[in-house]
């Protein structure tokens, strides 16, 4: 390379990374806050929606005059990418601890959070986990900084028997069969469901892994409508929800379907089925029509912001920007020690909290011990919060109707 | 007969006549020009987009996408012939397939791009109506699929087997020095075995749409399994590429009825291929085109 193509070159990546090295336009006195998400690759469009939670929630909190026993300061946004990526991730963390933000918020996928929370705890920030759900990031770890909002993975299985005892006294539900798709999300999740049914004293005909991507799910239908369960509980992404409620239509297996959030909650799944969604039930972090003060006006707010609907990672990560916010105003102050004593000190309650439960608290291992899923049900082409009956807006359909009735 | 036995056995049958279809396509491009298409479950997936858009944008219904599908598939078929494969025609396999593979992952991207990674599926009026065959309870839509696939996987046999062109085609197949020293127009007729072959799996995926989810991806399991079938069935053999695409279909529904797990029925398929390499590598029906 000569000399003039070696300055050609330097110029250009000058040009190109240019707008990266323009300073935050942040007065003094703003409070950095870090959000570190996969913001790039196959899962950013997850990301970014997880990003709009945060966005609202602290425009809502600078609107209504920042942090004000920090003399109103602002809070402001500083991004890391984690691409998705858990090794990116924990430099992502570890640069956002150098740009001196306050907390860091993330980081949606558990295999991300797991990692960069170890780097918050080392280099003493705090760190709230919105949305990322897997047990192991609160549990034997006596983590000092690691705040986790998000529900353990396993109440989602506790919860969903909950509900099923729930509905059991309109029409005993005792013997269950599990489908899950199978990979590690389908295997993990069913283990779960199996302990909390015999918990419960529900009998487990059969467990059922099948490939999320199969043609035909005739055989294993058939096979499940010769057991003749009360009810069949599943764990499946979307393409295999779609055909599976399609094929118990077609071989007339009129039971009632228990989703496990996943392929049982996107909206896909209405808009693919239509009429054979209705009365589907699945396990579910949040929906708009939950009875708490608040909740319809922000989902109203989010759509027309960002023209899409407010869901449940949504909702999570507003929260716990609101967490964040209501430590700072505790603490008095933006040093990290002082803001992660009064994270474990938070107690948001009552309609304070948007969540489906009543206090945002911390116990000792950082994590949300109320935390609780809901259940929803498809009704009218819509989901419908339906369990717990404290912020449910509806009645369950059930026992539900048949095929021919839907 | 015990009822979820006559279940599995049905849906079985009706999945692999849509298997036969797609085979039958990839046999006749080997048969005829030794050409491996790894991108042809990505035609599948044009199809079931084509039949999709015709759908909701014009309110078409998929069964009269089907008949505009053949042509236009067909036209795809012989431009692709005509410009990226023909070059490649003489060139050691190796590159053959990096032409193949290659135009599969960009058909695949070019559809994230245009049509979005979202999961879609065609919902029509009569899309979960169902008849009962034997005692067991079958989808209108997969019965007229696996009928229309096994009828246009017959007519293609009797294309080859009776007409001027068909023969030509064998011609070509068997003897390519041969078939130029008689005068045919090779060129034209790899042509035209690529655009059958496209035709006949854009069909199978147009067919699918009304009970199948679509997506950028949804081909590659297919390419798959169409390799089986027509390794079952031998290498560019029609009627092999019918009676294999069945034959799977079968092997999968009681793989997943018989084995412990659904998560195994493949294994059952591909247990078979393993066993037809090593037993009858030339296949069921031999490598003869029709």
């Amino acid at each position: 390379m000569n000399s003039m193509t070696r300055i050609r070159s330097a110029l250009l990546v000058a040009v190109l990374a240019g707008p990266a090295f323009v300073p935050q336009a942040a007065a003094a006195d703003d409070i950095k806050v870090g959000i570190l998400l996969p913001l790039s690759g196959p899962i950013a469009p997850i990301g970014q929606n997880n990003r709009r939670g945060h966005v609202l929630a602290i425009e809502d909190i600078n609107a209504a005059g920042g942090i004000k026993s920090l003399g109103g300061a602002k809070l402001v946004i500083v991004d890391g990418d984690t691409q998705g990526n858990p090794r990116v991730g924990i430099q992502e963390a570890e640069k956002l601890a150098r740009q001196g933000v306050v907390a860091i918020l993330g980081a949606y996928q558990s295999n991300v959070t797991f990692p960069s929370t170890q780097t918050a705890e080392k280099l003493g920030v705090p760190y709230i986990d919105p949305v990322a759900i897997a047990d192991t990031i609160t549990e034997g770890r006596n983590f000092k900084y690691t705040f986790k909002v998000a529900p353990k993975a396993s109440w989602y299985a506790r919860d969903q028997l909950a509900f099923v005892k729930h509905i059991s006294s309109k029409k005993p539900i005792k013997r269950v069969v599990l489908m899950y798709e199978d990979t590690l999300f389908g295997q993990s999740t069913s283990a779960g469901q199996e302990k909390s049914a015999k918990e419960a004293g529900i009998e487990v005909l059969a467990k059922i892994a099948y490939p999320a991507e199969s043609p035909d799910m005739t055989p294993t239908i058939s096979r499940v409508k010769q057991l003749n369960p009360d009810a069949i509980l599943f764990v499946s992404y979307i393409a295999d929800a779609v055909l599976i409620t399609k094929t118990m239509k077609e071989l007339g297996v009129d039971l009632p379907i228990l989703g496990t959030s996943a392929g049982h909650i996107d909206p896909a799944y209405i808009a693919n089925l239509g009429p054979l969604a209705e009365h589907s039930f699945t396990v579910g972090e949040w929906n708009p029509d939950l009875k708490k003060a608040g909740a319809a006006k922000l989902s109203e707010r989010f759509q027309a912001k960002f023209g899409a609907p407010m869901n449940g990672h949504a909702a999570e990560t507003y929260m716990s920007t609101m967490v964040l916010a209501d430590a700072l105003e505790r603490a008095k102050s933006a040093d990290r020690k002082k803001v992660r004593d009064a994270l474990a000190q938070t107690s948001i309650c009552g309609n304070r909290n948007l969540l489906p439960y009543d206090c945002i608290k911390f116990d000792p291992s950082g994590q949300s011990p109320q935390g609780r899923l809901v259940m929803l049900q498809v009704q009218k082409g819509k989901f419908v919060t339906v369990w717990p009956p404290e912020v449910a807006s509806a009645q369950p359909v059930y026992p539900v109707p048949a095929w021919s009735k839907r | 007969m015990d009822v979820v036995l006559t279940q599995t056995l049905v849906s079985g049958v009706l999945l692999g006549g849509v298997f036969a279809l797609v085979a039958v396509g990839l046999t006749l491009i080997f048969g005829v020009m030794k050409i491996l298409n790894f991108a042809h479950g990505d035609f599948l997936m044009l199809g079931m987009y084509f039949a999709y858009f015709l759908s909701v944008m014009f309110g078409v219904d998929p069964y009269v996408s089907a008949v505009a599908a053949l042509p236009l598939f067909f036209a795809l078929g012989w431009l692709i012939q005509g410009w990226l494969i023909r070059p490649v025609l003489k060139a050691p396999e190796s590159i053959q397939i990096l032409v193949t593979v290659g135009l599969s992952l960009f058909l695949q991207n070019l559809a994230l791009f245009l049509f979005s990674p979202d999961f879609q599926s065609l919902r029509v009026r009569y899309g979960s109506d169902t008849a009962t065959i034997f005692g067991a309870s079958v989808s209108i839509v997969r019965l007229v699929a696996s009928v229309i696939a096994v009828l246009a996987s017959t007519g293609l046999y009797f294309f080859l087997a009776r007409t001027d062109t068909g023969k030509a085609l064998r011609a070509c197949a068997e003897e390519r020095l041969g078939a130029m020293a008689v005068g045919i127009d090779v060129e034209r007729m790899y042509k035209i075995a690529f655009g059958l072959g496209i035709a006949c799996v854009a069909l199978a995926g147009v067919l699918m749409t009304p009970f199948f989810y679509i997506s950028p991806q949804v081909g590659l399991p297919f390419t798959l399994t169409a390799f089986v079938v027509v390794v079952l069935g031998g290498l560019g053999s029609l009627p092999g590429a019918l009676i294999g695409g069945v034959l799977i279909g079968v092997i999968e529904s009681l793989g997943e009825f018989l084995l412990p797990s659904p998560s195994m029925k493949q294994m059952a398929t591909f247990s078979v291929f393993l066993l037809i390499l090593l037993l009858r590598p030339q296949g069921l029906m031999g490598g003869k085109l029709a």
